[in-house]
């Protein structure tokens, strides 16, 4: 009796499987055509990039060297000036990216959260050159009122490499 | 003189296979469209409209594949197993009714000759297996083999249920029996599900697909095979489906029948390609079986039910008449 209710239930088993198949079969695709079509999930950690202060438009970075010194992969560097009122001018930044393994150090270290991840995920390109970002790119050109220089950070050895 | 029978051969014949060469186009698109479909993704989309062109891509790759022959290898064997594999699926087309009429040899044993020829094929998947000097193949082979000759049993008595009610083996007789008395499906229905079954398990097909399952023995039977000549296993595979599915629309769904508003012939391309759907869709609902509960699916269950269902069959056609 007992094999003949196990068989029953295999039996009907299969017609369920049978179902949900069916079922399956005219539920909505959940694949996404990626070239024509792109994901923007809220917290991606893309290549890192200056926050832009809504109020001023311009970057929030006081050349402190922290993300330089906490970078582990050791591929950012920075120069700056110091200006007529001995203010630090960020003049130059760059990030290495074919260093970089997105940790967040240098956001989490940064005192004024001047950097953040960006959503960017297109990043293929012919070069490892091309890998180098300037990170001032978007920002209006740094202007420095008298030419007292700071000395520059150096990139630890075995830093950027171009 | 046998001038115009031979033109008529030649005809069908040329027919035949360039059908067949579509068909099997037809197929391995249709197969990755409503495998795809199922597992909620869309299957090739770019290689024209919704990817139809995808399989003629694979086939020209496949032709620009390297020929090998495994050094060891017994080279006759290993060249003729694809053809034997083919052939006789093509053979089969021989005697399909497509239409009224419309049949290449109408021949007076028209369904003993279909499950003659279908068992031919198996012997060349075991010569494929053997002659490729590698263990693989040969274990391939071993198990397509009793698989494919354990099937052909429950294949043929569930078969014998619907030759006993019609009295006759020729195929356009058993379709006008069906015009007059109703469809066997109504008469037949656990002879439709053995020969289903078991029609699956002849192609090497759907849950019975040990011989050539890709995540089992490296590849099967086929191991050696690359190219044009793996190709040919396929093409023999498809058709097979495709003659399996002609004949059980046949049998069972009556044939080329069917309300007038469709032509005969595309009734009976309808149906086929219905039970193709079928057989499609159950491929990818069902997990493979393992070589031991194959064997005993067949032995255990799919034959005492097809004696059970002759049995039962002659008893109440002797009591009716």
């Amino acid at each position: 009796m007992n094999k003949i209710i196990n068989f029953l239930k295999a039996a009907w088993s299969l017609i369920a499987g049978i179902g949900v198949t069916i079922r399956y079969a005219f539920k909505p695709r959940v694949t996404l055509e990626y070239p024509k079509k792109r994901l923007t999930p809220p917290r991606f950690k893309g290549p890192i990039s200056f926050v832009r202060d809504e109020k001023t438009g311009d970057h929030l970075c006081i050349s402190c060297n922290a993300c330089i010194k906490i970078c582990p992969s050791a591929c950012m560097s920075l120069k700056a000036e110091r200006d007529a009122n001995n203010k630090r001018i960020l003049t130059d930044f760059k990030v290495n990216h074919n260093l970089c393994s997105l940790c967040s150090l240098c956001i989490q270290v940064c005192p004024t959260d001047a950097l953040e991840h960006s959503m960017n995920y297109d990043e293929a390109a012919y070069s490892q050159k091309d890998f180098i970002h300037d990170l001032l790119e978007p920002f209006p050109k740094p202007v420095v009122t008298k030419v007292k220089t700071e000395s520059p950070s150096e990139p630890s050895p075995g830093g950027v490499v171009l | 003189m046998i001038f115009p029978e031979l033109f008529r051969m030649s005809i069908c014949a040329a027919i035949v296979i360039g059908f067949v060469g579509i068909n099997a186009l037809f197929l391995v698109w249709l197969e990755r469209k409503v495998s795809a479909r199922i597992q909620l993704r869309h299957g090739p989309l770019y290689v024209g409209w919704q990817g139809t062109f995808q399989t003629l891509a694979d086939a020209v790759k496949l032709l620009g594949k390297e020929l090998v022959l495994p050094k060891q290898a017994d080279k006759f064997l290993y060249l003729a197993a694809p053809l034997i594999v083919f052939t006789p699926a093509l053979a089969l087309f021989l005697v399909l009714p497509i239409g009224p009429g419309w049949i290449i040899q109408d021949l007076n044993i028209g369904m003993l000759l279909v499950f003659a020829l279908a068992n031919i094929s198996f012997l060349g998947i075991f010569v494929a297996g053997w002659s490729s000097n590698n263990k693989y193949g040969v274990l391939g082979s071993m198990r397509a083999v009793a698989q494919n000759i354990s099937y052909e049993i429950p294949l043929l008595l569930s078969v014998m249920g619907v030759i006993l009610l019609a009295g006759t083996f020729k195929m356009t007789e058993l379709i006008s029996f069906q015009q007059q008395q109703g469809w066997f499906i109504w008469k037949q229905p656990l002879a439709f599900l053995i020969f289903f079954c078991s029609a699956l398990a002849e192609a090497n097909r759907a849950p019975f697909d040990i011989p050539e399952a890709e995540s089992e023995l490296v590849a099967g039977f086929h191991t050696e095979y690359s190219g044009m000549r793996f190709a040919m296993f396929f093409l023999g595979e498809y058709t097979a489906i495709f003659v399996s599915s002609a004949i059980a629309a046949t049998l069972f769904w009556g044939g080329w029948l069917g309300p007038a508003f469709l032509p005969p012939a595309a009734w009976f391309f309808v149906k086929t390609y219905a039970i193709i759907l079928a057989v499609i869709w159950v491929r990818w609902t069902f997990p493979r079986l393992r070589s031991d509960q194959l064997m005993a699916f067949c032995w255990k269950i799919l034959t005492p039910a097809a004696l059970v269902n002759l049995l039962v069959t002659a008893f109440l056609a002797t009591w009716i008449n």
